[in-house]
């Protein structure tokens, strides 16, 4: 199983994701937050936006302020792995996945939620994280 | 999986990667037929996207109207609704969809899951949700 190795930083596990928008363009590489505590994967307003994804769905979504009904929408990504040679990666795609919409946030604009995460294996141990596919 | 050469790892925000979004890609897809709306993140001019979300919003406000009577006849199913009419069910979403992007070209439609589920997106999230 590939794997990567990261640093826990202010306790976030922060990492660099492909977004596979469409097979005529480039991946998109994005800043993305593993949670745990998040039973879907969500993405930002501005870079939904950005990637021009039309909405599929509606859900209701806990907030903050309650309940609320948040866009869905369809999405790619991959994750790219080290390897031995360090001029290369390793790039896992997962199958398409159901995003809901959330508020922009300055740092991550995909939040990994459980429904990637329990596709793989998630240590946290000593101030680091370790994800393998 | 691929394998990607890349100069260092600081190029890798630029990199450019030929990576297929699916099993699909590697079945000679034209790019007109990529053009066509299929909700997958494909490309969909401004109009259709706006009429997208109308079509999106309007049949979600029926679709709760609706959702105690679906519960009982239809739970985990997903539904094809379209002009806040219930289409078909499907037992998944792919198979909706699939079946959605052969009958309406315009993507002109939505697809519900029939749970009565509210999602929790966690600490981080209900702050930005």
């Amino acid at each position: 199983m590939p794997k990567f190795q990261l640093s826990i930083i202010n306790n976030q596990m922060l990492a660099d994701v492909f977004i596979l928008k469409d097979i005529l363009q480039q991946p998109l590489v994005v800043k993305a937050l593993f949670d745990t505590g998040a039973t879907s994967s969500c993405i930002t307003t501005t870079f939904a936006k950005q990637l021009e994804l039309i909405p599929l769905s509606k859900r209701v979504v806990n907030t903050a302020g309650g309940p609320k009904d948040c866009d869905v929408f369809k999405l790619k990504i991959a994750f790219p792995f080290p390897t031995n040679n360090k001029n290369k990666i390793r790039v896992e795609p997962i199958n398409e996945i159901e995003v809901v919409e959330i508020n922009d946030n300055l740092i991550w604009k995909v939040i990994i939620g459980m429904d990637i995460i329990q596709q793989g294996v998630l240590v946290v141990s000593n101030g680091n994280y370790i994800f393998s596919l | 999986m691929k394998i990607i050469t890349i100069l260092s790892p600081s190029q890798l925000l630029l990199i450019a990667l030929a990576v297929p979004p699916s099993c699909e890609s590697g079945s000679g897809i034209s790019s007109e037929k990529q053009r066509q709306n299929n909700k997958g993140g494909t490309i969909v001019d401004k109009l259709d996207r706006a009429k997208i979300q109308e079509e999106v919003d309007a049949n979600y406000e029926f679709f709760k109207t609706q959702l105690p009577q679906m519960l009982v006849t239809h739970l985990g199913q997903y539904v094809l609704l379209k002009n806040k009419t219930v289409i078909d069910y499907f037992d998944t979403l792919d198979d909706a969809q699939k079946y959605a992007n052969s009958m309406y070209k315009d993507g002109l439609y939505s697809i519900q899951k029939v749970e009565n589920a509210v999602l929790n997106l966690g600490f981080v999230g209900i702050q930005y949700a």
